[in-house]
């Protein structure tokens, strides 16, 4: 590897490869785990906890229902639609032990992305949350799914605490809207049926795919990742082979981004599990104060997030109060992490923020900073061992180091293509993954992202893909001509802006507002809206996003 | 018993308790008909259930966790129009024995009631 530069600047003890996989599958990952570190917490969820045994149990007696109960075989896919709760491991660890391939769903998705994601997938189960189960009964019956699994929040927190926080939830909070899906059968009864079934082995091999993570890819259309067994488990021990070095005894880390999201799932959920961490699973981040209290009550020792959310955190009063005595290491990745974002975490907590940078595609990780206090400030840092990045121009040659191009990236991590797509294009002619980032490399191998793919518009670390608002937006009746892009935003980094031009004169803002309410999940919705009289367009008519852009620009 | 079964015992208790001050309140009311809905019981059911309410008897469920989503969901139900009164105190306390549940345990209920509806 002539222009791995880049592993000179490794820290002491990071090799430049990984060797060959410790396990044969995440099956055997999760069990290796489970048996090592039996006795210890493994998950915390409002104050309640289970150890590495209980969820092996319990995945393992999920897993006999899917079996059993559901008919499921290798190779079916499951939808898994929840926050971060403790059903969310037993239901991902359980259908990875059935052989299932796991489709994360984000919870706050409208039906009609719920629809798309599950007929693309193919999907024949789903877990949902009860809270979002009326979006699921208004979209069920254009789908194959064939059997729902639907839990409340409380449902695993047992006794007392478990049932009143399923009746404050619903009754108090109002937070459960009323649904009716009478063949839907709830989780703990699924958990309690699956314990009295048998569960038979399933023979899963490493090219076999465990996910398809859905991301709006560089089209626009949202498409399955396909990720494999090997492709997360070469990234878990890439992983481990970056952190080593900074690991000592148990580990406790703070899991505020959601499992659906491929960094919880891959860095806090996989690599946590396989080293015997201790992972406190928060539910509702957003929730400030609540977040802060949860965190005064954990010596923590690793923090994951994105730049919104350390942000937020560094703008509560009450965050400089808590005890970081035990922090280690923190990492942002999603998007940019900003400059006086990281420096002001370091002033407050005396630990270094370094971001790391990834794909859905990648299984995440690709390139992350050093962790041994080497890290740039301002880039994605290095490629991690086994991992080739490279620049390349629009003709697919190679770039010299400090010229600017395409982010492109080889490794095991990668995945082998998109679910059911045509898959030309999306990798180069030497097999080079195409990541749609402009970015450059310096003289010691670190990388930084020069410019976002050309259109897409990044959201607090979320994708969003002006073609898929645009499709939405075009389809109301009073919408002539839509074009949409991403405008800066303190908050956000970037937030979405749609200019319309009017079929109808009689169209309102608040109209357009109610309509994309209906029909967008909360990140992709516009926060900006202007009506114009026409658009800018090419020769051949195609509407110029890069005009209105640079129009934003100069105000 | 099945868990439907239990599901049908589980409200016929509720039911027992709400109109054990004599009156079925309108928020009591309300209540007991999501929770029929939630228990997925026929409103036929529910209807012929309410009518007997006077003369239903406390089933004591076999299941531990049963027990204390029963007394949960009792001490829920007292609170739904206010505050827990004496006598609705005495009435839990006296639910919570035949539960086989302690006054400690009530107590824990009311407190953890109280802190996630924001009342303490």
């Amino acid at each position: 590897m002539p222009d791995s530069l880049w592993v000179e600047r490794y820290p002491k003890g990071v090799p430049s490869e990984i060797g060959p996989n410790k396990y044969n599958s995440l099956i055997d990952l999760f069990e290796t785990a489970s048996n090592t570190y039996a006795d210890r917490e493994a998950f915390e969820n409002m104050g309640k906890s289970l150890t590495y045994q209980e969820i092996d149990e319990l995945s393992t007696a999920f897993a006999a229902y899917l079996q059993q109960e559901c008919n499921l075989v290798k190779g079916d896919r499951i939808a898994l639609q929840m926050p971060n709760m403790l059903q969310y491991p037993i239901a991902l660890i359980g259908a990875i032990k059935a052989g299932l391939i796991v489709v994360n769903t984000n919870p706050l998705y409208t039906s009609r992305e719920m629809e798309h994601q599950f007929n693309d997938a193919e999907v024949k189960a789903v877990v949902i949350i009860a809270n979002f189960a009326h979006s699921l009964e208004s979209i069920l019956h254009k789908t194959k799914i064939e059997h729902v699994i639907v839990t409340k929040l409380g449902d695993l927190l047992g006794g007392f605490k478990g049932a009143l926080v399923n009746l404050v939830v619903k009754y108090v909070k109002k937070m459960v809207p009323a649904y009716n899906l009478p063949t839907a059968v709830s989780f703990n009864d699924a958990l309690s049926k699956g314990k009295k079934a048998t569960f038979n082995k399933v023979e899963v091999k490493g090219e076999d795919v465990a996910f398809l993570q859905y991301t709006g890819g560089t089209t626009g259309v949202s498409k399955g990742a396909m990720l494999s067994h090997n492709n997360v488990v070469s990234h878990t021990s890439q992983i481990i082979h970056w952190f080593k070095p900074q690991l000592s005894g148990q580990e406790l880390i703070i899991t505020a981004i959601p499992l659906y999201h491929i960094f919880a799932l891959t860095v806090n959920g996989i690599f946590m599990f396989a080293i015997g961490s201790k992972n406190v699973l928060i539910t509702n981040p957003r929730d400030m104060k609540g977040f802060v209290a949860e965190l005064k009550k954990h010596k923590f020792t690793l923090v994951t997030g994105v730049n919104t959310l350390f942000n937020g955190l560094l703008n509560n009063p009450d965050f400089k109060n808590i005890d970081f005595s035990k922090l280690k290491i923190t990492v942002g990745g999603g998007m940019a992490v900003q400059d006086f974002v990281a420096k002001k975490w370091r002033e407050v907590t005396g630990t270094v923020l370094v971001e790391g940078y990834g794909l859905s595609e990648t299984s995440p990780v690709l390139c992350c900073n050093p962790l041994d206090g080497s890290q740039r400030i301002g880039t994605i840092g290095l490629p991690t061992p086994s991992t080739q990045v490279a620049i390349f121009d629009e003709e697919g040659n190679q770039l010299p180091q400090g010229e600017v191009g395409e982010i492109c990236g080889k490794g095991p991590q990668v995945m082998s293509g998109y679910w059911n797509k045509d898959n030309s294009g999306v990798f180069n002619d030497d097999g080079w993954f195409k990541t749609g980032d402009i970015g450059v490399m310096d003289k010691d191998g670190f990388f930084k992202i020069v410019d976002r793919k050309k259109d897409m518009i990044c959201v607090s670390g979320f994708n969003v893909y002006p073609n898929e608002v645009e499709n939405v937006i075009a389809d109301h009746d009073k919408v002539l001509e839509v074009a949409v892009i991403g405008v800066k935003d303190a908050k956000s980094t970037e937030a979405v802006k749609a200019f319309i031009v009017k079929n109808d004169e009689s169209l309102t803002e608040q109209e357009l507002r109610t309509y994309c309410e209906e029909h967008l999940t909360g990140y992709k919705k516009p926060k900006h809206i202007e009506f114009r009289t026409e658009l800018p367009k090419s020769n051949v008519g195609k509407i110029l996003r890069r005009v209105l852009k640079e129009e934003e620009l100069a105000k | 018993m099945s868990s439907k079964e239990v599901n049908i015992e589980h409200f016929k208790n509720l039911v027992a308790v709400s109109v054990a001050d004599g009156v079925l309140d309108e928020d009591e009311r309300e209540f007991l008909e999501e929770r029929a809905e939630e228990f997925g019981l026929p409103m036929d059911e529910v209807v012929a259930i309410i009518k007997t309410a006077h003369e239903l008897k406390f089933i004591v469920p076999d299941d531990e966790e049963d027990r204390e989503e029963q007394l949960a969901d009792i001490v829920f139900m007292s609170m739904v129009d206010g505050d827990i009164e004496d006598k609705e105190y005495q009435l839990c306390l006296n639910i919570a024995e035949r539960l086989g549940l302690k006054k400690v345990d009530l107590d824990q209920v009311i407190a953890l009631t109280q802190r996630l509806w924001n009342r303490s």
